[in-house]
Formats: structure tokens, C-alpha cells, sequence
């Protein structure tokens, strides 16, 4: 019985936009209560939430459906098992303890990541951690969870709003940026001009956070890391990644030379279970037929 | 080939860790209150030299935007290019402004600050900036009532 803990560290290569709701046309980052010697401050963080669909659940669900050859043939529900864990859609629950280990012997991806049958709630091994924004504010949380072989005394960060930048861009409007390319006559019903603005954790920044994995695998710690490794291609968390926010550069506290290992192992694997893992899904989800409906008795007899 | 993310060994995170440490002696909890003087005394001054050929009108979001634009281009703490930039936003009489014994007292203040004081005075503007042209405002009435009792207005 053991768990494996998994440290990363990662620096903001672009600004981070990770909203929590807008004011107006105004996104304003997701903050949270810390309490420190100076009362109660509001810090920047990421939550677990995001990191752990965007960087693990999102990037190994994809790589899967590939491997599998179930790209283009799979249902909402099968994709929302993969993608967003799923939900139950049979009225009643079942607990298929088989069915489970099966679950556990072709997809250690989602014994990782856990998900809804469409008659059973399976839990996953992975704790995903919140991102923890190096700052003065956050300087004991950090120190408590690092290992002692990586200290952090006697270090004091910049405050946490040092950190708080903002942006502002345009969405301009086609009638005064190509009006050679307009119709005759065109009426003009509403303007397409649109200023919005937010909150960006700045460049430079960076973040502790990482996973705990219960009692795991090597092919669950190697399908972590894959995941891992997928996302960082390219790497962003939080929104306006289409403008160039979100980008992180991600690296594993620590030098392990079994996680080139794991992660070989775990792809081997899904190479030599991908027809039985397709079959699985296909069965676990296949739409049951309707019942005839039941004639009653007295309309027979009449 | 590479399957996993690069790593970091323990000197290595030191290393990334120097980048965000905060190097600057922190300020004394009385900074503010001179940076609330200073920057409200710096308002009153564009308002003092406001230049002639300017609406009057526009005043005090011509003080705010000066300030504001100020903020925006001095990032090192320059004191003589912040105010200069605010003087020249409300395009200030060079006449006038040396021979203003209040802007050579100020300038004097803010050049002979320390680094991180002149930084962290641009920030303080910066945020605080309807604070900031509130209060200069209030020194601009008080001034223009010590301005009319010289002249013997009053």
C-alpha cells in the first residue's frame, strides 16, 4: 500500500488567465483566501480542476480514443466518459466488481482518472493538487509541502499582487477595417466593436503543484506522465490561449529514471490491449433495446 | 526520444527559485502617507501649470491621463522623466514650470529617493490614481484660495 507523490514546477511563459467570472467585458482571475500573519489575503492560484482535465484527463483521453481506432465512432456518452467522466443514465446502479477489474487491466488511464459507467461511479487514483503561486503569501503552504530535501527557508518571495498584471484588447468591426470589401447598400444594424480587458497572472511567475497517486501502477504512473508529457506540447492553462495567454513551461521536481520506463511500459500496453480495451467500451455502453410495452390484460380479452 | 517532462534537480529549482525572490528592503508602513502628499502635490502642480492653449475643461482628465500615461512609460523609478512626462502632457509653460519653486522642491524629493521608493511611488499612482487626483484637487482649491488672498482678491 503505498502512494506516489508526483512534484511539478511550472513558470508562466505567457500571461495566465485563469478566470474565475467577468465583471462587464472584464475577466477577473480565480483567487482564494489564504490566512497569514497579516490577516486573511486573496492569492492567485489554479485549481486542481483545470489542471486535472486539461493536463492529464483531456491530452491521455484523446491519445486513447486514437490508439483505439474510435475516433469518429464513439457516442456523447462514451465521449463524456473519456473526456469529462460521464454520468449515470440507467436508473439503477449495478456494482460489477469483473467489470471494474477488467476496467483496471485495459484502460489504466481511467482507473487513474476514474468515471461513470452508465450504471456505476468509479473513482480514480489520482489526487490532483491546486497550483500554488510561488509568492511571500504562500511561502509556508509550500515549505510544508515540499520534501525536506528541497528547502525553501530563509527565502521571501514577492507578494502575491506583484504577480496581478492586466490586458486589454479589441474586437474591431469589418465596417471600418476592410469597407472595400463591403456590399453596396449594406446596412449597418449594430456595431462589431467590442473592447474587453482582464486580469493575467504575469510572465515570470510560477507554481508548485502536482498529484498524488493512490496505491498506483507503473502503467497509472506511466499514463500520467504520458498525459503529462502530451499537454506540454503545447502547454497552456486558463483561458485566452488563442491570444497568446496560458503557456507554461512544466518541470518534475526530482531526476527518476523509472518514469521513461513507466511511460514506455504503459504504451506498450495500451498497443497490446487496444482491440480488447475497444471491445470493452463498446459493450460497457452499448444502448440497451427497448422493452415491448407490456398490453394489458383487459385489452386483450376485448 | 523524450517521453516525459525535463526535470529539475535541486540546484536547478534554487536556481528557478532566485528569480522570485524579493531582494528590496521593504518600505516603512509611513511611506504611503508621503507618497499620498507627493502625489497629490504633483496633481496640483499640473493643475498649476496647466497650459494656456488647453480647455480648461478638460483639466482634470488631462491630469489623469498624464499621470496614468506617466505610469505606463517610466517603469525604472526615473523621477525627472515622470514628472516630465506629466508636464508635458498638460503642456506646461517651460517659463512658468522653472520658475515654480514648488516643482523644484518636489523634484528635488523625488530625485533624491531611493530606487525602490521612486518604483513603488510610479505604483502607488498608478493604483491609486482616483485617490491620487481627489486629493490633488483639494490642494488645487486650497491653492487657488492662497494664490487669490496674494494677489488681495479676498
Amino acid at each position: 500500500m503505498s502512494t506516489t507523490n508526483i512534484y511539478l514546477y511550472s513558470e508562466a511563459l505567457s500571461p495566465i488567465t485563469h478566470m474565475s467570472r467577468t465583471e462587464g467585458n472584464e475577466a477577473l482571475i480565480a483567487i482564494e483566501p489564504v490566512r497569514t500573519e497579516n490577516g486573511v489575503q486573496w492569492i492567485p492560484h489554479l485549481s486542481g480542476n483545470a489542471i486535472r482535465h486539461r493536463c492529464v484527463r483531456a491530452p491521455g483521453a484523446r491519445y486513447l480514443i486514437e490508439r483505439l481506432g474510435l475516433a469518429g465512432r464513439l457516442t456523447l456518452e462514451q465521449l463524456n466518459f473519456f473526456f469529462h467522466g460521464g454520468n449515470l443514465t440507467e436508473s439503477t446502479g449495478k456494482e460489477n466488481t469483473a467489470r471494474i477489474a477488467e476496467m483496471y487491466r485495459l484502460l489504466p488511464f481511467m482507473r487513474l482518472l476514474g468515471g461513470c459507467l452508465p450504471d456505476q461511479v468509479l473513482s480514480g487514483s489520482l489526487h490532483v493538487w491546486r497550483g500554488l503561486l510561488f509568492c511571500r503569501e504562500n511561502a509556508e503552504t509550500i515549505r510544508a509541502i515540499l520534501p525536506e530535501e528541497w528547502p525553501t527557508d530563509g527565502v521571501r518571495f514577492h507578494p502575491a499582487q506583484s504577480f496581478v498584471s492586466g490586458y486589454q484588447y479589441t474586437r474591431s468591426d469589418a465596417e471600418k477595417t476592410v469597407p472595400d470589401l463591403l456590399p453596396e447598400g449594406e446596412v449597418k444594424t449594430q456595431s462589431n466593436l467590442m473592447i474587453f480587458s482582464g486580469q493575467a497572472v504575469m510572465r515570470g511567475a510560477a507554481f508548485l503543484h502536482g498529484f498524488s497517486v493512490l496505491h498506483p501502477s507503473p502503467l497509472e504512473i506511466g499514463a500520467l506522465l504520458h498525459s503529462l508529457h502530451l499537454w506540454s506540447a503545447t502547454g497552456t492553462i486558463g483561458g485566452q490561449a488563442a491570444r497568446g495567454h496560458g503557456r507554461l513551461k512544466t518541470y518534475l521536481l526530482g531526476e527518476d529514471p523509472t518514469r521513461a520506463e513507466a511511460v514506455l511500459a504503459y504504451l506498450d500496453h495500451v498497443e497490446a490491449t487496444k482491440d480488447d480495451a475497444r471491445q470493452w467500451v463498446q459493450d460497457v455502453f452499448a444502448r440497451k433495446p427497448k422493452k415491448a410495452k407490456k398490453v394489458e390484460e383487459a385489452t386483450l380479452l376485448a | 526520444m523524450e517521453n516525459t517532462l525535463p526535470s529539475l534537480d535541486h540546484q536547478a529549482f534554487r536556481q528557478k527559485l532566485a528569480g522570485l525572490l524579493d531582494q528590496e528592503t521593504p518600505l516603512a508602513e509611513e511611506a504611503n502617507g508621503e507618497m499620498r502628499e507627493l502625489s497629490a502635490s504633483l496633481a496640483c502642480l499640473m493643475a498649476q501649470l496647466f497650459g494656456d492653449e488647453l480647455d480648461r475643461l478638460t483639466l482634470w482628465g488631462r491630469i489623469h491621463s498624464g499621470l496614468m500615461s506617466a505610469c505606463a512609460k517610466v517603469r525604472d523609478g526615473n523621477m525627472e522623466l515622470f514628472v516630465n512626462h506629466c508636464l508635458e502632457h498638460v503642456k506646461a509653460d517651460p517659463v512658468r514650470a522653472c520658475s515654480c519653486e514648488e516643482l523644484a522642491a518636489l523634484l528635488k524629493v523625488l530625485t533624491e529617493k531611493p530606487a525602490e521608493w521612486r518604483q513603488a511611488f510610479a505604483r502607488y499612482v498608478e493604483t491609486r490614481i482616483y485617490a491620487v487626483l481627489v486629493r490633488g484637487k483639494d490642494a488645487w482649491n486650497w491653492k487657488k484660495l492662497e494664490m487669490k488672498a496674494e494677489s488681495g482678491k479676498i
